[in-house]
């Protein structure tokens, strides 16, 4: 799945006021992606789709509507299937790569 | 930061979220208080009015729209706004159709937000709300001579600052009166805000009303603003001032003797220009005699009173009342129930509304809800008073031998706290010790209530044991 660059920068970015709020979001993203494969490797389904309910909304809200909706998909096959196979597995993989993207094009983002 | 714009109660979850849109709405100019779940809603309210409520939908394992009736009876002069991650329509409309103002997703711009938002502040979304009545007396419904006495001891105080104590019953309805006081004054374009002073523990009290200083005590991470100046030129409603712990009342008649305040852990005082509106259920002048009030605070805060009488003594004020809701709720539960009948209408004149006109809103509300064809059934309404015994009879007839019961043999202060105390455990014992149900039947704050418990040490989970 490609996406343009534009999905790897919030669209609060350049609003310095954010800038902090920004970098705990964005430093925060490892360990909730570590969360969720610990949750799918137990397959806890249940406290999976809750966390990507709540990060479907919070990426939106921090300017990312790209990672929000691969959040809200994921919470939605989830819901769906029940458990975790291999098309949940391929949905965590994309995830994955964005957030490894999203760290990587915010580097520098810095608190003044 | 801009000056200040109102209180809003953000209910979400998510800690991020809340981090998001608390910087965005201070940044904007509005004090905000973030709480992760329904029953911190509710306590948040208990304590505060807020000029506005953003809920999210899915809390956790609650659901959001759960508190929306909450939010809407006990804070009907609030506004709120659901703030989603689900993108739908379907939700939207089923949300505005149970009584939001409107439906955001997460995602939307936080200017939008701020504008919409300042938009129903200012009254401007509020289309179909227009009336031939003047705007600061839309809520005091009635003609009685009562009624037309507060509204003209109003009109006196439009113009001049004096301050002002509300006295009345439980459910009469004290701060419509105060709103309706800030909203005819010249002060009706700064902020009115109310605290409950009975249901914030004493040693926060102090630091809501007069602000505090960074590192004043554990929690005080940032310096912060009181309430008394959050109202700068504006209007303080201090609710049941009866229950205001004895120290802080003297720091209170201080500050209204010198029009300044002194935020805790400051030095230095701020002038301040507050109308200070009080209001208490209690018979105050009966604190002051038993040392529990201060006499000359009472004294500072009764330069008018308003005394708002019970619903049983303005019962020709009834069927406005009833007309009030029935229109109010029809409109906010999408139903068109017709207005009851002159039997019906003859029962409600007839009963003696101990909770007054909350008691009576609540019978109106859930008349409509529970109605099946299009009336309002008195079974209904007055449902609340079936629980493990008859309802409680219109006129209470002493039975024979009553006068000789030992309270009479009581001084009146302490004969008044005895009976308190056996009602509330008889009634402790009748709900199986459910403290929401007392409330109800008692008319009382449930906060209140657990004060007056605590106060004469009752203990009730024993009660709940016994059932």
């Amino acid at each position: 799945m490609e996406f343009s660059a534009d999905s790897f920068v919030s669209k609060y970015r350049d609003d310095q006021f954010y800038s902090s709020l920004l970098v705990s979001f964005n430093r925060d993203l490892e360990n909730v992606l570590t969360s969720l494969h610990h949750q799918m490797d137990e397959n806890k389904v249940q406290d999976a789709i809750e966390l990507c309910h709540k990060m479907a909304g919070a990426s939106a809200t921090y300017g990312y509507p790209v990672l929000g909706k691969l959040f809200e998909r994921l919470e939605k096959d989830l819901e769906k299937s029940g458990t975790v196979d291999g098309h949940i597995s391929l949905h965590l993989k994309t995830l994955d790569d964005v957030c490894n993207k999203i760290t990587e094009a915010n580097k520098e983002l810095v608190v003044d | 930061m801009n000056s200040y714009l109102g209180r809003i109660l953000l209910v979400d979850d998510d800690e991020k979220v809340r981090n998001f849109y608390t910087a965005t709405f201070t940044r904007a100019g509005y004090t905000t208080v973030a709480v992760s779940d329904l029953a911190s809603m509710r306590e948040a309210l208990s304590k505060y009015s807020f000029d506005a409520v953003f809920l999210d939908l899915k809390l956790g394992r609650e659901n959001g729209i759960d508190g929306l009736p909450y939010v809407l009876k006990t804070a009907p002069f609030t506004k709120v706004f659901i703030l989603s991650s689900q993108n739908s329509i379907d939700k939207a409309i089923e949300c505005i159709d149970r009584g939001a103002n409107w439906y955001f997703t997460k995602g939307t711009e936080p200017d939008d937000i701020l504008t919409m938002l300042a938009s129903y502040l200012d009254g401007k979304s509020e289309a179909g709300d227009k009336s031939s009545v003047e705007p600061w007396r839309e809520n005091l419904v009635g003609t009685s001579k009562a009624i037309n006495e507060t509204a003209e001891t109003i009109l006196k105080l439009r113009d001049v600052d004096s301050t002002v104590l509300i006295l009345g019953e439980s459910g009469t309805g004290k701060e419509v009166v105060a709103r309706a006081l800030h909203k005819a004054s010249t002060r009706a374009n700064a902020r009115i805000e109310a605290i409950n002073c009975g249901a914030i523990p004493e040693n926060l009290l102090e630091s809501e009303l007069f602000g505090h200083k960074k590192g004043s005590f554990t929690d005080a991470k940032a310096d912060r603003k009181g309430i008394f100046e959050i109202c700068d030129k504006g209007t303080l409603l201090l609710d049941e001032i009866g229950d205001m712990p004895i120290a802080l009342q003297t720091k209170l008649l201080r500050v209204l003797q010198e029009k300044q305040v002194q935020p805790v852990g400051a030095s230095a005082t701020v002038k301040i220009e507050t109308r200070v509106i009080a209001a208490t259920h209690r018979d105050i002048l009966d604190e002051v005699k038993s040392g529990r009030f201060r006499e000359d605070l009472y004294y500072r805060l009764s330069v008018v009173i308003v005394q708002i009488p019970a619903l049983r003594h303005r019962k020709e004020d009834i069927p406005l009342l009833v007309d009030h809701f029935l229109s109010k709720f029809n409109k906010r539960f999408k139903k068109t129930i017709n207005r009851p009948s002159q039997s019906t209408m003859s029962r409600l004149m007839n009963y003696d509304w101990p909770g007054n006109i909350r008691e009576l809103q609540n019978a109106i509300e859930r008349g409509i809800v529970l109605s099946g064809d299009g009336n309002l059934s008195v079974d209904d309404m007055f449902s609340h008073l079936k629980f493990g015994e008859a309802a409680v009879p219109t006129k209470v007839v002493p039975e024979e031998g009553f006068l000789d019961h030992p309270f009479f043999d009581l001084p009146l202060t302490d004969a008044k706290q005895a009976f308190e105390k056996t009602y509330i455990e008889r009634l402790l014992k009748l709900n199986r010790g459910n403290v929401a149900e007392l409330a109800r039947r008692s008319g009382r704050y449930r906060a209140d209530l657990y004060r007056v418990i605590e106060r004469y040490g009752i203990d009730v989970d024993s009660y709940r044991q016994e059932s």
